[in-house]
């Protein structure tokens, strides 16, 4: 209960926990829109110009299924492709769902490991841009619980 | 049936009382000439493992009547161990008035308590162990103990779990893992396992990375792994990898903040990885996992994760008589479970040959403490820990003319005490109390003594509270824990029962999605809960941080005194939607 109301105050209206930007045309400084905006797509568009996405497992986005602390919720993010340009992570339950950008500069290991904050239940996307400009994506539901009595 | 030849049935049909015969369980001896012979199985293949879980520190033989309720949906449907009462003597073919029937169901709970007597209790347990490892062969002998051991007793929570540290090394547990051992302090349960002479193992808990840069300490650092995940035990000729898999919601449905440096997690690709890689490594003749994840929760991961021999698994305490196999990539995975409080030994024989088990037989053998002789040495050592305090132990509280117990999907008798007693002696409206699967039962004509009310209650973070809620955040909290039980995903569901309310009345429908499940909200008057009104709520057991309250135990205390006798007892229990037929459900002991 505790932990609903908490974060329920406001305390996750900026889910930004990291922000890489490598090169000097950023999405961020390109985009800055798209970490205002309320919702998934809306971000996702103003980010990339599309929310037209790829769902195959070349995106790789590791979560827990219910989160021992909705405050902070580990995730590592990882991709397949070669010469991917982006990576953004997508809280859709947040007030301001895009909460990470990393780009990529040539020859980076394209994984990360951060902590999210999460306000509530809900799919967290990771989206990654390839070589081609084309959007993959991977999504995963975790549930932010007001606490359990399992015994 | 046609298997058995007729020295064999009537044997089965004049000890078990039916003609029962699970898949794939041991052949019973011939020559049975008295009850003693109950025990006596041949045995099978070349290897044994022995198997008990959730005894939460059960020293003494206990009464602990099997679940009325426990529903199960969609794929588990009509599924061991979602069958229960008549459903499950009618599945398994076992008839009611038998041991067999008194240990596995509720069904005429009362009489046939009276009739078979308590069960459990480590002296008869370790007779029951001693005699299946030595007629086996020691060397070939491996015992495995699923976890909540240290926790559930008066006498576990004044030792800090160290009584049972100690019962399971005279016991002679070989392997075992947790999920109550870590509602003790870190220091403590390092202490413990250290202790311990078994191995302790766990491929789930992780130290958080955080605590690892301020020099927390690790099983392996590379990994992040808390404990030791596996380890290989000879058994004959025979080498046996046995992983650990602890509680993986122990943080969620546990305080934090006794163990603020680890994380825990199901961890599905870390089991695989795992498995692989003692595959390859070491060989193994058999993998085996001793698992505290829940039934379902152990049948998806069966199901996800490939390489696996056996999993051993508890923590819902379902005492299913049947290793049940779960198909996956790879091959077949069998999943056990062995019920609860020491009253049953799973007794799994595995025949393995050129590097792979071939076949396998398994018994859930109930310890009957009328049947099986005590221990003297392990009498002797639990009339030593329960000397200093055997006075205020064997105190009679009250007495009781309902039958009380507390498993069940919905409120039970024990719980409603609870609840009733929050309610009155700290004058709120509504009471909560957690739906947890331990506590064990006093049968209608017994006094109900502190040890009674301890197994009920004692744990490390047992204070009380009252606050005032808002009827909308009532209704927030009930569907928050219906969907911890029934959400339809078993890696969503953390193996608790619904929250058991005092004075709130509800309708559920348990197919429904979260938010949509809880209807109908009525205080015990009939007055209907407003969203926006505020009403006090009592309750113990807080997971976020330590209530200021006396620990729950004096209030229901005081409650007893103050009521001396318990009688018609009034169960409040749900309006559950769409269950008529459902077999995780007797209806005819669910009326009220």
């Amino acid at each position: 209960m505790k932990r609903r109301n908490f974060l329920g105050l406001g305390f996750a209206t900026m889910a930004v926990t990291a922000l890489q930007t490598v090169g000097s045309a950023s999405i961020f400084s390109q985009h800055p829109k798209a970490f205002m905006a309320t919702s998934g797509d809306a971000a996702l568009k103003d980010a990339y110009g599309t929310t037209s996405v790829i769902k195959d497992d070349k995106a790789k986005l590791k979560l827990p299924d219910i989160a021992e602390n909705g405050g902070a919720v580990p995730v590592t993010v990882s991709t397949s492709l070669d010469n991917a340009k982006s990576m953004t992570l997508i809280i859709d339950g947040n007030p301001h769902p895009l909460a990470v950008t990393w780009e990529l500069s040539e020859g980076t290991i394209p994984k990360f490991s951060t902590r999210i904050k999460m306000r509530k239940t809900g799919n967290v996307r990771l989206v990654v841009e390839d070589a081609n400009g084309k959007l993959h994506v991977a999504t995963k539901q975790v549930k932010v619980t007001v606490g359990g009595c399992g015994g | 049936m046609s298997s058995l030849n007729r020295r064999e049935f009537l044997y089965m049909m004049s000890v078990l009382g039916a003609s029962s015969l699970f898949a794939k369980s041991h052949q019973k001896l011939f020559d049975v000439k008295n009850l003693n012979d109950y025990y006596k199985i041949q045995n099978f293949g070349n290897a044994r493992f022995l198997h008990m879980t959730d005894c939460h520190a059960q020293l003494m033989p206990i009464h602990f009547r099997e679940p009325s309720v426990n529903l199960g949906f969609d794929s588990n449907y009509g599924k061991p161990p979602h069958i229960v009462g008549s459903h499950f003597l009618k599945y398994y073919g076992i008839s009611e008035n038998s041991r067999a029937g008194f240990a596995m169901t509720c069904m005429n709970y009362v009489q046939n308590a009276h009739k078979f007597h308590r069960v459990g209790g480590f002296a008869h347990i370790k007779t029951l162990t001693d005699h299946l490892r030595g007629n086996f062969g020691k060397d070939k002998t491996l015992f495995l103990d699923g976890g909540d051991t240290w926790q559930g007793s008066a006498t576990s929570l004044y030792t800090r779990g160290k009584d049972m540290v100690e019962a399971i090394n005279l016991l002679g547990v070989d392997v075992c893992t947790g999920h109550w051992e870590f509602t003790y302090k870190e220091k403590e349960i390092l202490e413990n396992i250290k202790a311990l002479k078994s191995d302790f193992v766990a491929q789930n808990v992780f130290v958080k990375d955080e605590a690892l840069m301020n020099g927390a300490e690790a099983y392996d650092e590379d990994s992040g792994r808390a404990f030791k995940p596996y380890v290989m035990k000879k058994m004959g000729d025979h080498m046996v990898a046995v992983i650990g898999q602890a509680f993986p919601y122990t943080t969620i449905a546990n305080p934090q903040r006794f163990i603020p440096d680890w994380s825990f997690g199901i961890k599905p690709d870390e089991m695989q990885e795992l498995v692989d890689e003692i595959r390859t490594k070491e060989k193994p003749d058999a993998v085996m996992v001793i698992s505290h994840n829940g039934y379902d929760v152990d049948k998806k991961m069966a199901e996800v994760v490939s390489g696996i021999d056996f999993i051993l698994g508890g923590h819902t305490h379902d005492a299913v008589p049947e290793a049940v196999p779960v198909k996956n990539s790879k091959g077949v995975t069998h999943v056990i479970n062995s019920g609860s409080n020491g009253k049953f030994i799973g007794v799994l024989d595995i025949d393995i040959k050129d590097k792979k088990v071939r076949d396998f037989r398994f018994t859930l053998m109930p310890v009957f403490s009328d049947l099986l002789p005590e221990d003297p040495e392990m009498k002797k050592y639990i009339e030593k820990v329960r000397a200093p305090f055997i006075d205020k132990l064997t105190k009679p509280l009250a007495t009781t003319d309902n039958l009380l117990y507390r498993r069940g999907n919905f409120n039970g008798t024990f719980d409603q005490i609870i609840c009733d007693a929050l309610r009155e002696v700290k004058g709120a409206d509504i009471s909560m109390s957690p739906g947890f699967r331990w506590g064990t039962s006093v049968l209608p004509g017994e006094a109900i003594t502190f040890d009674d009310l301890m197994n009920h209650t004692s744990m490390t973070y047992p204070e009380t509270y009252t606050r005032d809620v808002k009827g909308a955040d009532l209704h927030t909290i009930l569907e928050d824990v219906a969907d911890n039980l029934f959400n339809k995903d078993p890696f969503l569901q953390q193996g608790g029962d619904m929250v058991r309310t005092g004075g709130l009345s509800y309708t559920i429908d348990p197919r429904k999605d979260i938010g949509k499940r809880i209807t109908n909200l009525q205080l015990s008057s009939g007055e209907k809960i407003d969203a926006n009104r505020i009403y006090k709520l009592a309750g113990w057991s807080t997971v976020g941080s330590a209530s200021k309250g006396e620990p729950v135990w004096e209030t229901v205390e005081k409650y007893l005194g103050d009521h001396k006798h318990i009688k018609n007892l009034k169960l409040e229990t749900p309006d559950i939607i769409g269950v008529k037929n459902n077999p995780g459900i007797e209806l005819s002991l669910y009326k009220n």
